[in-house]
Formats: C-alpha cells, structure tokens, sequence
C-alpha cells in the first residue's frame, strides 16, 4: 500500500468506513511508515479538535427574527407566499428540459416551414411553359433549321415526344 | 394532539405562521448546530440559521413529503451553507490577555485559550473551499454517515470521501505549523 492509499484509508477509518481487508493492509503500512503514522496521530488530533465546537444554544432573538422576516415579506407579497416564489416554485430540474424541448420542436417546425417556402419558391421560379425550357436546356433550337427528314429533326421529334 | 411537522408546514402553506414559528421552535437548536459546525462563529451561525428558515418558509410547497420534514430541512441547510457569504469582518487573531485575568483565576484563563483555539480553527476551517467545509462539518455532526451527507449534498458516496479527505488534508496544513509551536 502507498502512503497516499494509506492516508485515504486513514481518513475512512476516522468516519468508521474502512473495511477489514483495507484495515489489514493499513497496519501493515502503518508498521513500516513513521510518516503515515505521523499523519495518522495529527489527524485524529485534528478530529477531536474539528468535532467539539463550543455548545450553541439558540437564544430567544432567533425565532422571532425568523418570523419578523416571514411577517415582513407577507406583507409585502400581500400572501403567504410572494408571486416571485410562486413562479419559480417549479424545480429547475424539472424547467430546463421542458424549455429546451420545446425550443427543439420549435426549431424543428420553423426549419420544416422554410423549406416548404423554400421549395415553393423554386417550384415557381422555373419557367412557365415547361416544353420552352426543356427545348432550351437541350438546345434544341440548334436543329430548329434542319431538313424534316433529317437524323437531327427526327432526334428533336423524338425528344419531344412526338415519335417513339 | 401535538401536530406532526408535516401538518405544521401544510398548515404554513395556508398561511399560519404560527404553525412555521412552532417548526422554527422545534428545529432551531439542530439548524443552529449545522450553521455553527459550518461557519465556526457565533453571529455568521445565527444568521445563517435564520436564512435557512426564511428559505425554508419560502419554498414550503415544494416540500412533496416523500422524506420527512427534518430530512428536507436538513437539505435546504446544506444548500443555504453553500451559498451563504461569511460576513467580512475584522477579528483579532489571538486575545489579549494584558490585564484582563485576575490573578489565580484558571478558568478564565482556560476559556481565553478555548476562545483563541476556536478562532484559529474558525479561520482555517474558513481557508477550505465551501464544500469541503460542509462536507467536515456534515461528517462531525451527530449520526451523519457517508450516505445522508451524499444524499444532503447531492454527490456520490465517491466525491464524499474525497471531500472528507481534501479537507482533512488541507486543514491539517493550514493548523500544522500552529499545533508545531504550541498555540493549539
């Protein structure tokens, strides 16, 4: 065990928490190890000392400065319990989630809405007469000149959709 | 019938303060006591106290009765020592003792030195961070195991034992080089 293990173990032992497996090993340390021994005689003094503050007995000014306050902030809510505490009586365990689940379908719904708006806009943004832009995004006007009987002619016919 | 602390605070929430001045009498010696253990000065422990009731009356309706009411006034303590601000004020660190004994009086004398040990330990117990502080005083305090100090606090059993042992740690190397020469 090293001395840090030690001292840890020191200080369960001091609150009644250390176990029997942990304790053997303790005192083996504690037999080799003058410094944790050390430690281990401060800290029980340092307990003694920490554990037996002066007795404090309440006096009779305690209750009633606690229900001069309590009267006094009555009176000033106009109840019991002010409007303030009344709001924030939710947990905020119980606040912070809620708000950021709801924040999370709000940002979902607005993001959903915009781009159906979005969508709709290039929709309508495309030409109007859909054969004009297809004959121009194939350039079909290239063969707008040639002999009917030509492969090109029949290639736009064909793209139109007036020979299969 | 004596009314139980639960149908005192039910009676708080509709407004009787009296049935909260009978709660506050009944719990003000261990409320006392925590702030006391905590803070290591008289005046800081009683307004302290007094927070924690004034807290303690303040959020009554969010006690839902699935502890008893000792138990969730402990925590609203716990909470109120975390967040309470000592209160900066100037005390001599040793007491002067010219002309202040009379002659052949030991008891006077051995309550100057209870007086002064308390104030070292006040100042150094001062020096640990907050919950370390807490987490000391909680361990010191009567029947508190590791458990209802986690539950109070709101950690694991783990960060307990680490709490109890920084503090311990920290207390011992602030209280060393005063206990070396003698003063505590």
């Amino acid at each position: 065990m090293r001395c840090q293990k030690a001292r840890k173990s020191i200080s369960l032992a001091l609150d009644g928490r250390l176990t029997p497996a942990l304790g053997a090993k303790l005192h083996e340390h504690l037999q080799a190890c003058g410094s944790c021994r050390e430690w281990q005689e401060e800290q029980s003094w340092l307990q003694r000392l920490v554990a037996a503050p002066p007795a404090l007995e309440p006096g009779p000014g305690l209750q009633a400065a606690v229900m001069a306050q309590v009267a006094a902030a009555s009176s000033r809510g106009g109840s019991a319990f002010p409007l303030r505490g009344r709001i924030f009586a939710f947990p905020a365990a119980f606040v912070r989630p809620a708000l950021l689940r709801a924040a999370a379908l709000l940002v979902f719904f607005f993001s959903a809405l915009f781009g159906l708006f979005l969508g709709a806009r290039l929709e309508s943004s495309a030409p109007g007469n859909g054969a004009a832009a297809f004959s121009q995004a194939l350039n079909l006007g290239a063969f707008a000149d040639l002999p009917d009987d030509s492969f090109g002619a029949v290639y736009e016919r064909l793209l139109q959709g007036e020979i299969r | 019938m004596e009314k139980t602390d639960r149908d005192l605070l039910a009676l708080t929430t509709a407004g009787d303060q009296n049935a909260f001045a009978e709660l506050v009498g009944r719990h003000q010696a261990r409320v006392l006591q925590l702030a006391y253990r905590f803070s290591r000065d008289r005046q800081d422990a009683e307004e302290l106290a007094q927070e924690i009731f004034f807290k303690a009356w303040r959020s009554a309706r969010s006690f839902r009765g699935d502890s008893a009411f000792s138990t969730w006034l402990y925590r609203v303590a716990v909470n109120a020592c975390l967040n309470h601000r000592q209160r900066a004020k100037a005390r001599p660190d040793s007491v002067s003792l010219n002309g202040e004994l009379e002659a052949g009086d030991p008891q006077a004398a051995d309550g100057m030195v209870a007086c002064e040990r308390e104030a070292r330990l006040r100042k150094a117990m001062a020096s640990l961070p907050p919950r370390q502080r807490l987490a000391l005083a909680l361990a010191s305090f009567e029947d508190k195991s590791y458990e209802e100090i986690a539950a109070a606090m709101g950690v694991s059993l783990a960060s307990v034992e680490s709490l109890l042992f920084r503090a311990r740690q920290n207390l011992a190397a602030v209280l060393r080089p005063l206990r070396q020469k003698g003063e505590l």
